[in-house]
């Protein structure tokens, strides 16, 4: 079942094609992956999924619903929620802080519920910083809750991120390369965590550069290039694909040299 | 008709000055990512050391002007580094903030010196009007748009053709890669905002004659300098000019057909709208924020 | 919602610092208490822009024109025989709706076009405030305001109209504290640090600095209601773009990251108004650089003072502690 699908999307900068009748269908429960070289146009994908760039032609379903008319701000609260290339944490709030923000869309008592402190909104937010101490513990930054998020480590940020988007309980996470910029072992950790929450029967649409990340985590990739969808399948099929050997290497054979 | 015309010029004239301005606003933009709340006050230095040195102290006006561009040179490079250069590496605001502190100061300054004054300063051709066409003209008004588009074309010149105009082209596109390239970026943004010191001082030296010479002309016509800036898209140099005369066209009409008094209630007006129609400015071509 | 260390602290200064507001009138002659009430009316619209800079991280130029036009509301309501309550809501209101018409273009570019609009905004203000004669009384403003007065009692003294301003400024405070302690705070705190981000996760960011920016326009009017009150004459002099930018600097040398900020910058600078005075044209020199070195020194305004202190204490320790190590 699918439950993110665009619609021949299309989006051109000037005279530059970015993308081109994009088509493809994130199906839930699942971990998909968009690979592609540099440039490709991949996170060009998630910005007009997210109404962060608009589409010039084309459309995206969520849930069967058109997203046609929703702007940016909507989507958490449809549940599609998102992180970023860049580290983008909240500088100077706290860990707990930040990923309290997260649970706003979610929010049972409203934008001034915090204001006249009754009993019950006591309770609530209670739970609501339980719940949030909860992520960081799952994420693995609990000790760090009163830390500022920008004195974290930027691998410890970008899991802050994971457990922000967390809070909102998503139906699909969009990750825009979780891992970049990430030493061996912090990858490796980003990866677990991933394949931790996707586990709990959270969808997953994960951008990402790194192919050994990619290989053992998903269950579906789609290949960009130049903006076009050049090949999609299992991580098997997709690992021995002539066009996507090309697309990487420039080169036929290499890769089939190399085994 | 001859009416219209005379308000015509004297609004391009006007106008061109708010172009300067408007084009030291842009410069600072493109290069130093800096919005600057003193620049206007570059406009009150030109104009104030100019009449020092022509009225005061009677030198000749080549000479007043050369003396008003290198002093407003030297001033600007002293700002940067004493007030801005300190901030590069702090969040936006704090320049803001500074940039507001350091206008506070400056106009105040120029108030302690010169008393709340208006002081007259003689027009470049005397007083007598020239008769252009059967039309009767004021050569002053003339002289500051023949001025202002040379030093715009000058300007342009300079960015294109000179080494160092090249270089300040190469900090405001990508200044990691000019510093890679062997740019001093700090010294171009140095040069950068004595440069558009220099400007802004040009276009007060420039308006001076046309109307009264106060402490705190900076104010208004800085305000007035922004709105141009903001016309073709904030850093964007063609719109800039243009938004100048425009201005300086509608400012003339405003004040003589609507209402001489609340001129500046006006331009608050059209502020707004200009913000709220196309706050990238009606000539902006789409630059995007890589996420 | 996040508990924070040094409560105790806190909450003991908090009350001292009201046991010692609410002793004040007994101790001191007439003129200081107006001065300390001065203080407190200052300190309502300070906290607005507090509030809204500290939290949004634009800023607001025009402060003294939307406190003027709550004092002017003020003045000319309660002359027409308005009771207090209602033209001093009227002034926040009327000041809001004017911050609507401001903040609705501009709210949504750049900080910077924010700035310059207020400022516009505020020397417009000025012209009108001067030249509405009819309204407004001109150049000389208008006297013979009647004192405020809630039902039957009517506070024309120094002593209860300190009270009266008082009691409001701590509400106000309160109700901010308040404010900054819910989702909505929150919210407002995650659009200052990063748009993109706090967009993602479902804040209308242009819609919660609007509103942020109405919350400090409309205590800014109600502020300039008290102070239309309080010598119950106005005039456009009290409502410059100096003045504005003397709001500024309270906001920004109190700290705009702290709540108290507003109130610590407000008091200050009515404390030391007196002296700065005497230095007449000197005086906006004197706050021009006082805003240049606090924003390359001290950032975060004198609420972080003690933290500044600190680090300076630390780093000093280490570097006679440690000889020839590192």
């Amino acid at each position: 079942m699918a439950i993110l699908e665009t619609e021949n999307i299309s989006k051109s900068f000037g005279g530059v094609v970015a993308l081109k009748n994009v088509t493809l269908a994130v199906e839930e429960n699942k971990v998909t992956a968009l690979i592609g070289p540099n440039g490709a146009g991949k996170t060009t994908l998630f910005n007009v999924i997210t109404k962060m760039d608009l589409a010039d032609s084309g459309r995206v379903l969520f849930d069967g619903r058109d997203l046609t008319h929703l702007k940016v701000y909507d989507f958490a609260r449809l549940g599609v929620l998102r992180t970023f290339q860049r580290s983008m944490p909240f500088g100077e709030m706290t860990l707990l802080e930040n990923v309290l923000c997260g649970g706003i869309p979610v929010s049972t008592i409203g934008w001034f519920g915090g204001f006249f402190r009754t009993r019950r909104t006591k309770t609530i937010l209670e739970k609501d910083r339980q719940k949030a101490l909860g992520l960081l513990q799952k994420v693995g930054l609990y000790e760090k809750q009163d830390w500022l998020a920008q004195n974290i480590a930027y691998g410890e940020q970008r899991r802050l991120e994971v457990a922000r988007a967390l809070a909102c309980n998503p139906k699909i996470l969009l990750l825009d390369e979780p891992v970049a910029g990430m030493n061996p072992e912090e990858s490796l950790e980003m990866a677990q965590l991933i394949k931790h929450i996707s586990e709990g029967g959270l969808t997953i649409f994960v951008i990402e550069h790194n192919l050994d990340v990619v290989m053992n985590l998903c269950d579906m990739i789609y290949v960009l290039n130049h903006g076009e969808i050049i090949a999609q399948g299992e991580p098997d099929e997709i690992q021995s694909n002539e066009k996507v050997i090309e697309a990487y290497l420039g080169r036929k054979g290499i890769w089939r040299a190399t085994g | 008709m001859e009416t219209v015309i005379q308000q015509i010029i004297f609004g391009i004239s006007v106008g061109a000055t708010y172009s300067l301005v408007a084009l030291g606003f842009s410069m600072q933009f493109r290069a130093m990512n800096l919005l600057n709340f003193a620049h206007g006050e570059s406009f009150t230095m030109g104009a104030f050391i100019g009449l020092l040195c022509h009225v005061f102290l009677k030198l000749p006006l080549l000479l007043s002007w050369l003396i008003t561009m290198g002093a407003c040179g030297v001033i600007g490079v002293v700002i940067e580094f004493v007030a801005i250069r300190p901030l590069y590496k702090a969040p936006p605001l704090n320049l803001f903030i500074c940039s507001i502190g350091l206008a506070m100061v400056l106009r105040q300054m120029w108030n302690i010196l010169t008393g709340a004054v208006a002081y007259k300063f003689p027009p470049t051709f005397g007083e007598a009007p020239v008769n252009v066409g059967g039309i009767s003209v004021v050569p002053e008004q003339l002289w500051v748009i023949g001025m202002a588009v040379l030093l715009m074309f000058g300007f342009e010149q300079f960015l294109k053709k000179t080494r160092m105009g090249k270089a300040m082209r190469a900090v405001a596109q990508d200044p990691y890669t000019a510093s890679l390239m062997g740019i001093s970026v700090l010294r171009m943004k140095s040069m950068v905002y004595a440069v558009s010191t220099m400007l802004g001082g040009a276009a007060g030296i420039l308006f001076a004659p046309l109307a009264y010479v106060t402490f705190d002309m900076g104010l208004w016509n800085g305000i007035k300098g922004f709105i141009c800036a903001i016309f073709g898209g904030i850093g964007s140099i063609p719109g800039a000019i243009l938004g100048g005369f425009l201005l300086g066209l509608i400012e003339q009409f405003n004040s003589s057909y609507i209402s001489s008094l609340y001129k500046d209630v006006i331009s608050f007006l059209i502020l707004i709208i200009v913000i709220a129609v196309r706050p990238k400015g009606l000539m902006f071509r789409s630059r995007r924020e890589k996420v | 919602m996040v508990a924070s260390y040094r409560f105790s602290w806190k909450g003991f200064a908090i009350v001292l610092v009201c046991l010692v507001l609410a002793a004040l009138p007994w101790a001191l002659n007439p003129f200081r208490v107006r001065v300390f009430t001065l203080g407190g009316i200052y300190a309502i619209a300070t906290t607005g822009l507090t509030l809204f800079m500290g939290f949004t991280g634009q800023i607001s130029i025009g402060q003294a024109a939307f406190f003027g036009i709550g004092a002017y509301t003020s003045a000319i309501l309660s002359k027409a025989g308005v009771p207090f309550i209602l033209s001093f809501l009227a002034s926040g209101l009327v000041a809001a709706f004017c911050g609507l018409i401001v903040g609705f273009p501009c709210l949504r570019a750049r900080t910077f076009y924010l700035a310059m609009a207020t400022l516009a905004f505020g020397l417009a203000m000025t012209l009108i405030f001067k030249n509405w004669t009819g309204l407004t009384g001109g150049v000389s403003g208008m006297g013979g305001i009647p004192a405020a007065g809630i039902g039957p009692f009517s506070f024309d003294g120094f002593v209860s109209y300190y009270y009266l301003v008082w009691i409001i400024t701590a509400t106000v405070l309160f109700l901010a504290y308040r404010l900054t302690r819910s989702y909505f705070g929150l919210a407002l705190r995650a659009i200052g640090e990063n748009e993109t981000a706090a967009e993602s996760l479902s804040v209308k960011s242009y819609l919660f600095r609007l509103i942020s920016f109405l919350i400090c326009s409309f205590l800014a009017g109600i502020a300039g209601s008290l102070f239309a009150h309080l010598d119950r004459v106005v005039a456009p002099e009290n409502f410059t773009s100096e003045e504005s930018i003397i709001f500024l600097s309270m906001a920004v040398i109190g700290g705009l990251k702290s709540i108290y900020g507003g109130l610590i910058g407000a008091m200050i600078f009515t404390l030391i108004g007196e002296q700065l005075r005497s230095l007449e044209r000197a005086q906006v020199i004197v706050v021009g650089g006082l805003l240049i070195f606090l924003v390359i020194f001290l950032p975060r305004g004198l609420v972080s003072f003690p933290e500044k202190m600190e680090k300076l204490i630390s780093k000093l320790k280490r570097k006679t502690s440690l000889p020839g190590s590192l």
